[in-house]
């Protein structure tokens, strides 16, 4: 390395600087031995602060969960009897269901409970309208019907034939008939 | 490397470590001695592993930087969240009878020092003080060997300006001269 100048008399000042610093320097094994004593980072960095902070957290966390599966595993008895009964708006329990549709929301439920409240509500309408296009009949379907339908729709009653034919016998035939 | 082995080589490195842990340090000497020391309880718990891939030195001062600048980290965050004021707490003055002892031109060329950024004085250090090549300096700092020949110019410039300004009033004849020396 070349040195000229600047460089010479930076190099004398950090020179001198070096003899200042070995004074001041520690023993090795001094700092080493302090070293070896040391207990590790990891078990001086759990400060009591952080062990509360952290167990704070998890409660929160745990309570947070507890009261979210809580609320998912009981789902309210008039959602599930709505549920139910979709299909069917003269049913009076369809309008018992409204009623105490009307009462749960009185109760105020939960807000997960309302949401599906609303859902149902917004959605009762289109069920009604989907019962009645289901129950609807055409006004010409009389001119359809005819005397004999019931003869093709029915079966033969072969008790009533045999009784009918039982009178064309005579009597011993009648009592050969019925042995 | 062996943990009695690498306690040697620790040993033979020991002086110049604890000048560039003061450098890495501004001067203060117990906050040296805590980074060494952490340092050395790196290398002991495994954390600070040396595997060869530069010299022992090199990697050693890697080390102590890094120690330095998560120590100073955690100081400034203990300085911030504690409500106590730390007024008057100068690196420099910590110990005012080495300070006292000091010649009057080492005081001011320590000064100017202080004066530098960051990276010119680490890379001055490592080139005059411990004697490294560009390259390990770079290695040292995790930047590029460009990067550390550019603090390296601008560190000499910068200090002999401050030099000059502070050498002025006094007549101690700093040469203004420029230099074309390189250093490789």
């Amino acid at each position: 390395m070349d040195l000229a100048g600047d460089e010479k008399r930076i190099r004398a000042l950090f020179c001198e600087l070096s003899l200042e610093d070995e004074s001041v320097t520690p023993r090795f094994e001094e700092l080493w031995r302090h070293a070896e004593t040391t207990k590790p980072d990891s078990v001086r960095s759990l400060r009591p602060s952080f062990v509360l902070l952290v167990a704070t957290v998890a409660l929160i966390a745990i309570g947070s969960f507890a009261l979210w599966s809580r609320s998912r595993s009981t789902p309210p008895a008039q959602v599930v009897v709505a549920m139910a009964n979709p299909s069917n708006p003269s049913n009076p329990s369809t309008s018992t269901t409204v009623q105490d549709q009307d009462k749960v929301t009185q109760t105020k439920p939960p807000p997960q409970h309302r949401k599906k409240l609303a859902r149902q509500k917004k959605i009762q309408p289109a069920v009604q309208e989907l019962a009645i296009l289901s129950n609807w009949q055409s006004p010409t379907i009389s001119f359809l019907q005819s005397p004999v339908t019931p003869a093709f729709t029915s079966l033969p009653q072969l008790n009533q034939s045999a009784r009918e034919l039982e009178s064309f016998l005579p009597n011993n035939d009648v009592k050969e008939f019925k042995q | 490397m062996d943990t009695a082995e690498l306690k040697a080589e620790l040993e033979k490195l020991h002086d110049s470590s604890f000048g560039w842990a003061l450098s890495c340090c501004r001067h203060d000497r117990s906050d040296a001695e805590e980074v060494l020391q952490t340092v050395y309880l790196k290398i002991l718990q495994g954390k600070a592993r040396y595997r060869g891939e530069a010299s022992l030195r090199t990697w050693l001062f890697a080390v102590i930087r890094k120690t330095a600048i998560s120590e100073r980290r955690k100081q400034l965050l203990r300085t911030l969240s504690s409500v106590v004021e730390t007024s008057g707490s100068n690196h420099g003055n910590s110990q005012p009878a080495v300070e006292f002892e000091r010649s009057e031109m080492q005081r001011r060329f320590q000064q100017a020092l202080r004066c530098l950024p960051p990276r010119q004085q680490e890379t001055l250090h490592l080139v005059f003080y411990q004697d490294l090549s560009l390259r390990e300096a770079a290695d040292v700092m995790g930047v590029s060997i460009g990067s550390a020949r550019r603090h390296y110019e601008r560190g000499k410039k910068r200090l002999r300006e401050a030099l000059d300004q502070k050498e002025g009033g006094y007549g101690l004849g700093w040469r203004r001269k420029e230099n074309s020396g390189a250093v490789l």
